[in-house]
């Protein structure tokens, strides 16, 4: 099974380099105002091969609802139960009574099930951004789509990346990536199968749905994708450090407390150095094979660590989880907002958009969420209502904000965890592949 | 706090799903049984569950269960697929085992089949309906380490 990059929309085959990124939100008024609008703005979408390094890129992905306008002659109920009926907010642990809660996604501007369509747009430059963003809504207007606005100014949702790397809360970022083995010969142990990105190619050992027949031809190639618009309280993090630094490693300078903690937290140094690998910044970063296997208490790399969480590697399972395993998902991620240093917020929204690529919303996106909301998927955590460190939402009923940092010589005291993060919406998406383009198009 | 599945099927009533009911009945306790048991031990998720069969007529498999639905249909379809398969074609209106014995269709179909309980949801999800908690949210797991705990005081 070689997949046909040429066929796959680029946001899945690679992680863009640019700069800026800006994502539009559209509804469609009706069938054919929607075609229209798709065949219109194929011309304009990024395929699969690298593209030259300095041109404008553009994405489009659709949820059910917008996909059900488009073809509502589609056996839709063939695809993935998630991608039907959307985000489940509380599955995500975005807690109802919580700043993340579903009541306040998108600025409370509309609902997620509001949305047919997103057009993703990156560049290097404003002015490449805002040329391809008049062309889009150019071809909008033709189709009487209504753009929606997730911001209560009305400005677009704009990503801007620092360089390096590197995103709010000071971490670099995008180490852990694994390679597709888009072409089966390129497999090697620490490759990702290919079906855990696109659809089409289902088995069971990689399910993914549609699983077979006609309607899995039609989406070939097409992928699953998850946009998630997190706000960062980079305030709160810097005055958590600073606390726990003092409290957790009183002997050592301040600053290196904070980093400390910061490293123990993210399970990386914020160089990108794993906790795993050295006990200091300023290693090997490209080095991506270590394990957790000789370290079963997280003396190296705590057990809730962000890393460990979302990718336990070889740490042991419980049997619900073993059944399918560690879930692997494709990340593009891009801050948006100013950098802010020190511990004073000053008001201004800032964060990261998220967008998850995969084949199976359930299996890989949710359990990861889940496992972020609750750490008890493995034999090896001893407070099952420990949270992600970073990612967890403190407010889910019954959750620990307990952090959990041992060494060979004891067990440092971290205050409470509280909210570093805030979800500001989320939608499950569509990606679909040209030829998925081309048969929304046919009669 | 734990989730109620309150899974319903009607039966059918031609005279080879009449036998096979009565072939489940009969080897339930022998054959069926320990192989339901060893799977609900090793998931640490399920607090309670039973089997019914009411005037021949519907069979329901009533549990408690800590997490996600998804993950709970996925490892007892997994694990006991024999099982599964034989409580699923007998009941009515139901597509073909080839055709459930997935992932995302097993999930759909036993939600679609899973009866919500009267009243409202104390915690959780609004959608499961009243459910009685004697211990609040506590999990599988966490009763069963409190267990030991205890029983090593004792001791």
């Amino acid at each position: 099974m070689t997949i046909d990059l040429r066929n796959v929309q680029g946001l899945a085959t690679e992680l863009y380099r640019r700069r800026l990124s800006r994502h539009l939100f559209f509804r469609f008024s009706d069938q054919a105002g929607g075609r229209a609008f798709v065949r219109s703005v194929i011309p304009l979408l990024t395929d699969g091969p690298l593209p030259p390094p300095d041109t404008a890129l553009v994405n489009l992905t659709l949820t059910c609802a917008g996909l059900r306008q488009l073809r509502p002659d589609w056996p839709l109920d063939q695809c993935e139960t998630a991608f039907l009926q959307g985000p489940d907010a509380e599955t995500l642990g975005d807690a109802p009574g919580t700043t993340s809660e579903e009541a306040r996604w998108w600025e409370r501007q509309f609902a997620t099930s509001d949305i047919s369509c997103l057009l993703h747009v990156y560049g290097n430059t404003v002015e490449q951004l805002d040329e391809r963003t008049a062309a889009i809504r150019t071809m909008a207007a033709a189709g009487s789509l209504r753009e929606l606005t997730p911001r209560q100014s009305g400005a677009a949702l704009d990503g801007a990346a620092f360089g390096g790397g590197r995103l709010h809360f000071g971490y670099i970022d995008g180490l852990s990536k694994a390679p597709v083995a888009w072409d089966p010969s390129q497999a090697t142990d620490v490759t990702l199968d290919p079906r855990h990105v696109v659809l089409g190619y289902a088995d069971d050992a990689v399910q993914s749905f549609p699983k077979s027949g006609p309607f899995a031809s039609t989406l070939a190639d097409s992928s699953y994708v998850i946009f998630r618009w997190i706000y960062q309280d980079v305030a709160a993090f810097n005055r958590y450090l600073a606390a726990a630094g003092a409290q957790a490693y009183p002997a050592l300078p301040p600053a290196d407390a904070q980093e400390l903690v910061a490293a123990k937290m993210m399970g990386r140094w914020r160089d990108g150095t794993p906790l795993a690998l050295s006990d200091r910044p300023g290693a090997d970063v490209s080095v991506n094979t270590f394990t957790f296997g000789d370290d079963p208490k997280g003396l190296k790399c705590p057990l809730t660590s962000h890393i460990r969480i979302v990718n336990p590697r070889d740490q042991p399972l419980d049997a619900l989880s073993a059944i399918e395993g560690v879930p692997r998902i494709l990340r593009r991620g891009m801050p948006y907002g100013p950098w802010l240093d020190g511990v004073e917020d000053d008001g201004v929204d800032r964060g990261i958009i998220g967008l998850f690529v995969c084949s199976n919303i359930s299996r890989q996106f949710v359990t990861m969420m889940r496992w972020i909301k609750e750490a008890s998927f493995s034999p090896a955590f001893t407070n099952l209502r420990a949270q992600d460190a970073i990612a967890g939402n403190r407010g889910v009923p019954d959750a620990s904000p307990r952090f959990d940092a041992p060494t060979t010589n004891g067990r440092p005291k971290y205050p409470p965890l509280p909210d570093f993060l805030k979800t500001k919406g989320t939608a499950y998406l569509l990606l679909p592949s040209f030829s998925t383009l081309r048969a929304i198009n046919e009669p | 706090m734990a989730t109620a599945l309150n899974l319903t099927l009607k039966l059918k009533q031609d005279p080879d799903t009449k036998q096979r009911l009565a072939n489940l009945k009969g080897a339930f306790a022998g054959s069926v049984q320990p192989l339901i048991d060893q799977a609900l031990a090793e998931s640490e998720i399920v607090h309670y569950a039973r089997v019914l069969v009411i005037d021949d007529q519907y069979i329901q498999v009533i549990t408690e269960f800590d997490g996600k639905p998804e993950d709970y249909t996925e490892f007892f379809r997994v694990k006991l697929p024999g099982v599964f398969r034989e409580i699923f074609t007998l009941g009515e209106g139901l597509p073909e085992w080839e055709v459930l014995n997935n992932r995302d269709t097993f999930f759909r179909e036993s939600a679609g089949l899973n009866l919500q309980s009267l009243g409202d949801a104390a915690a959780g999800s609004a959608r499961q309906g009243y459910l009685f908690s004697a211990y609040g949210n506590a999990t599988v797991k966490e009763i069963k380490r409190a267990l030991a705990v205890a029983a090593e005081q004792v001791s």
